[in-house]
């Protein structure tokens, strides 16, 4: 049984259809890439998963759960982590105490019993935890620097070790490379790489078609909300349809 | 976390100045109008504290706190009139009253910032209706009589100064009471919240759950206050209650600083003073309460916690929201 | 209730609704160029009563001619208050809470400005001069003013809508309220731009506010319609002017027919409570473009 099953997964915005009956399904282990023109609605689909946006028809299975309906910060029990397009962190805490936030599940720290303090001893074991999570993406010497003084790639690195720390099975990355050079990009691919291995599934979307192909073992292709074409990075680059979207400019990739 | 301890050390031995100066304001003008003026100051200040909270702390833009104020004062005077309870228990059943007021506002969070701000307003609204109209609980504008002197463990506080002490006390523990709160991962929650809450969101924080607690402990000060005023007053009218008292309140909490909870004091001084000293401006105060606030949002939106902490050249807004 | 007034009781609503409605597309329109929820708005209401007595009572004009040099009067008003003292917040950047507090504040300001002179003349007073015997449709007594209201609100409603469709400064608007970047970079004057819709609400306000002083009376507490009348900027939904309309009409026979029939005293009451209710129905159900959180 997959991991992830979409069935008929529909978003509309009044009369416009952001995400329009797409079909798919992701295996544990699984690095998938999803891919689209500007406006395909890539985001919307990361949003359906992650809980900010509930869909207007279909349904989103995960470990045979149907989990359409559930709010945001629910996902996040059942194991969905994500990253966002601009980062969304905390600029006036530390790097560190960011990523400490992504495990805001395993603290509990909106109930009652943590407003008395109970649970100081967790809170150390979390943020050494942190510390490590922050190491192994790359952020060792940065991790008390406040991250309003952190570079836009660094940013993206602390989303990803701040959705780590929820242990999550399915990690969904919005564009995790967006502005970042050849030498940052290779890096961020070894880290994503690495994650099946520790139990996280991957859903990445990008638009940097080298980190794709060369990351990605399955690609979805979206163009205006409808799923054209999945399959292996060599089938993707020899549709036809997709190249129709793309204007060719796929199959020079490697 | 860590980022803060720094200006913790400045802050206890301040708040702690500033305490045992209050406390020493009650033998000293024992028995002047200053005293009963700074008892109402006090009770507006807590009012306006769990205001603060709400605006400050969790970004909620409630217009119509003073309904709370209201709730609070009615829920307790009917257990001190027709249960005959003692101070101590009429604060539960004001508490009680309050949070049944909150509860019933409680979707109305759903709404975004602005949109909650008009709910709220209309909220306010209609609560100081019904205490208008509901003569036969609360009075109407002619009011409630007689309501008995504050009694805790067998010990009748009449006098003023003795008033002051108690409202002193209430007030300084539900500052202590949130000062401690805001340390802990509920605090942490909120500021997380206030300065990404899409982060916040997908780190599995339940933002609108966090929101309405932060409400629920916001409604506490202001109904201990409505049943402090209507003890010490010995009257209490529901003219006190409305949309005037709302505007006042959120004057105070801007004046002071939104971020601020000393400012929410500091604030209800001010709009007091205004309020009461200059008898020839007094008919001007809320034409003075909106000039005011106009002004602050164009040259000092950070309000009186602002220019002390520049004074003072603390630096870094950390975790002070951004007006 | 007795339900042979209810038609009755509907068409002198649907003559408050007239004036909701032009208070509410005041609201609308300031809330789509601006993306602010300006709660200075009902009190231009209050001024347009305040200007109207002034016009009518001591400068003797007919109610038709008093219309303009009050909606202008009023207008004036709104642009002073919008470059003076939401200009410079815009300017700095600030954030929407402090715009709206800026709004609440000024609202403030406004009535306390106006109560001190008025507290010496006439608070509350009808401004009908003439009063001309209802006629009568399909067994209905139909008044005069109501009409004119309808009339007015109905004339202003459209020439908005042309205005907003057919000319440069509209498509401007529009613009604005679209993206102010975008606008910007296409060469529109944005601050102009927002200063027009400034004037503009200010003028229906202003003008509602006459027609407010005409049926009922003039004076402070004529900010209450006013923020009644955001209730059915909401019921329309947020930034839609024809919506406002509908609104507008809507509840002003609701607010009447209550009154009339179910209790005056706790109508007030009433009204806010169906505010609420819409609030959060209309958040739970269709809309919600800005109004909802995230999620």
């Amino acid at each position: 049984m997959s991991l992830l099953e979409l069935r008929d997964l529909t978003k509309t915005f009044g009369s416009v259809a952001a995400v329009d009956g797409v079909e798919t399904s992701l295996d544990e282990g699984e690095i998938r890439g999803l891919i689209g023109p500007n406006g395909a609605g890539k985001t919307t689909v990361v949003n359906l998963l992650s809980g900010f946006l509930t869909p207007t028809r279909g349904r989103i299975e995960f470990d045979g759960r149907a989990v359409e309906r559930a709010p945001a910060h629910l996902r996040v029990d059942h194991g969905i982590g994500r990253t966002f397009q601009t980062p969304q962190l905390c600029v006036g805490l530390s790097t560190l105490d960011n990523i400490v936030l992504g495990s805001h599940r395993r603290l509990g720290t909106a109930r009652l019993r943590n407003v008395l303090g109970r649970r100081r001893t967790s809170l150390a074991t979390l943020r050494a935890e942190a510390a490590a999570v922050g190491e192994r993406v790359g952020l060792g010497g940065l991790l008390h620097v406040p991250a309003g003084a952190l570079s836009y790639g660094h940013l993206r690195l602390t989303e990803i070790a701040r959705a780590l720390m929820a242990q999550p099975r399915l990690l969904l990355l919005d564009e995790p490379v967006a502005g970042m050079n050849e030498a940052e990009s290779a890096e961020v691919a070894e880290i994503v790489r690495a994650l099946p291995g520790g139990g996280t599934t991957v859903l990445v979307i990008e638009h940097d078609m080298p980190f794709v192909m060369g990351l990605c073992s399955r690609i979805s292709v979206l163009d205006r909300g409808r799923l054209i074409a999945d399959g292996t990075p060599a089938e993707i680059q020899h549709d036809p349809q997709v190249e129709a979207v793309y204007l060719g400019t796929l199959g020079d990739v490697a | 976390m860590a980022s803060v301890t720094r200006r913790r050390l400045v802050e206890w031995p301040l708040t702690a100045a500033v305490l045992v100066a209050l406390y020493a304001l009650a033998p000293i003008y024992d028995g002047t109008f200053f005293l009963s003026f700074m008892i109402d100051v006090l009770i507006l200040g807590l009012a306006a504290l769990g205001l603060q909270h709400m605006v400050g702390d969790a970004g909620v833009l409630n217009l119509g706190q003073a309904a709370f104020f209201g709730l609070g004062a009615y829920g307790g005077v009917w257990a001190l009139q027709h249960w005959h309870w003692t101070t101590l228990p009429a604060f539960g059943a004001a508490i009680v009253v309050a949070l049944a007021g909150a509860i019933v506002m409680a979707p109305l969070l759903r709404l975004r910032g602005v949109y909650f701000a008009m709910a709220s307003f209309a909220f306010g609204a209609m609560l100081f209706e019904v205490f208008g109209q509901w003569v036969s609980f609360t009075g109407g504008e002619n009011g409630l009589f007689l309501i008995p002197f504050p009694r805790i463990f067998g010990h009748t506080f009449v006098s003023n100064r003795d008033v002051y002490l108690l409202v002193l006390t209430v007030s300084a523990l539900c500052y202590g009471g949130l000062a401690l709160l805001m340390r802990s991962g509920y605090g942490l929650s909120l500021h997380a919240v206030r300065q990404s809450e899409n982060g916040a969101r997908a780190s599995g924080v339940n933002v609108a759950r966090l929101r309405f607690i932060a409400v629920a402990i916001g409604v506490v000060p202001p109904a201990l206050a409505g049943v402090l005023y209507a003890q010490a007053h010995s009257i209490v009218q529901s003219t006190i209650f409305g949309n005037d008292q709302s505007v006042a309140l959120i004057t105070m909490v801007i004046i002071g600083g939104v971020a601020s909870r000393w400012g929410a004091f500091a604030g209800a001084l001010i709009a007091q003073y205004i309020a009461v000293y200059p008898q020839s401006i007094a008919q001007y105060r809320f034409l003075l309460y909106g000039a005011l606030i106009a002004l602050l949002m164009i040259l000092l939106p950070g309000g009186i916690a602002s220019l002390a902490r520049t004074l003072a050249g603390a630096h870094g807004t950390l975790r002070r929201p951004r007006l | 209730m007795r339900l042979a007034d209810l038609p009755q009781q509907i068409v002198f609503g649907l003559g408050l609704g007239a004036i909701y409605a032009l208070v509410a597309i005041g609201f609308s329109l300031i809330y789509r160029t601006m993306g602010l929820l300006s709660f200075v708005h009902p009190q231009f209401v209050m001024l347009g009563s305040v200007f109207g007595y002034t016009a009518i009572v001591t400068l003797d004009l007919p109610l038709w001619a008093a219309a303009l040099p009050v909606g202008i009067a009023t207008a004036v008003a709104s642009v002073a208050i919008d470059q003076v003292g939401l200009r410079p917040i815009r300017r700095r950047g600030g954030a929407e809470i402090a715009m709206i507090l800026a709004t609440v504040a000024w609202g403030i300001v406004l009535v306390e400005l106006v109560r001190q002179p008025w507290a010496y003349g006439p608070s509350a007073l009808s401004l009908r001069s003439s009063a001309r015997p209802p006629f009568e449709v399909l067994g209905v007594q139909v008044r005069w003013d109501t009409v004119g209201a309808l009339a007015t609100a109905g004339v202003l409603a459209a020439a908005l809508a042309l205005f907003l469709r057919r000319t440069t400064a509209g498509r401007a608007l529009r613009a604005v309220g679209e993206s102010s970047r975008t606008a910007s970079l296409m060469g529109i004057h944005v601050e102009r731009t927002l200063a027009l819709a400034a004037a503009i609400s200010g003028f229906l306000g202003g003008v509602a506010g006459l027609l407010v002083g005409y049926l009922f009376s003039a004076g402070i507490s004529t900010g209450t319609i006013g923020v009644k009348a955001l209730a059915a900027a909401v019921i329309g939904g947020f930034g839609n002017v024809p919506g406002a309309v509908v609104g507008g009409l809507l509840l002003g026979v609701f607010d009447n027919v209550v009154a009339a029939d179910i209790s005056a005293t706790w109508r007030d009451a009433i009204v806010f409570g169906l505010i609420i209710v819409v609030l959060i129905v209309r958040v739970g159900g269709l809309v919600g473009r800005r109004v909802l959180s995230r999620g």
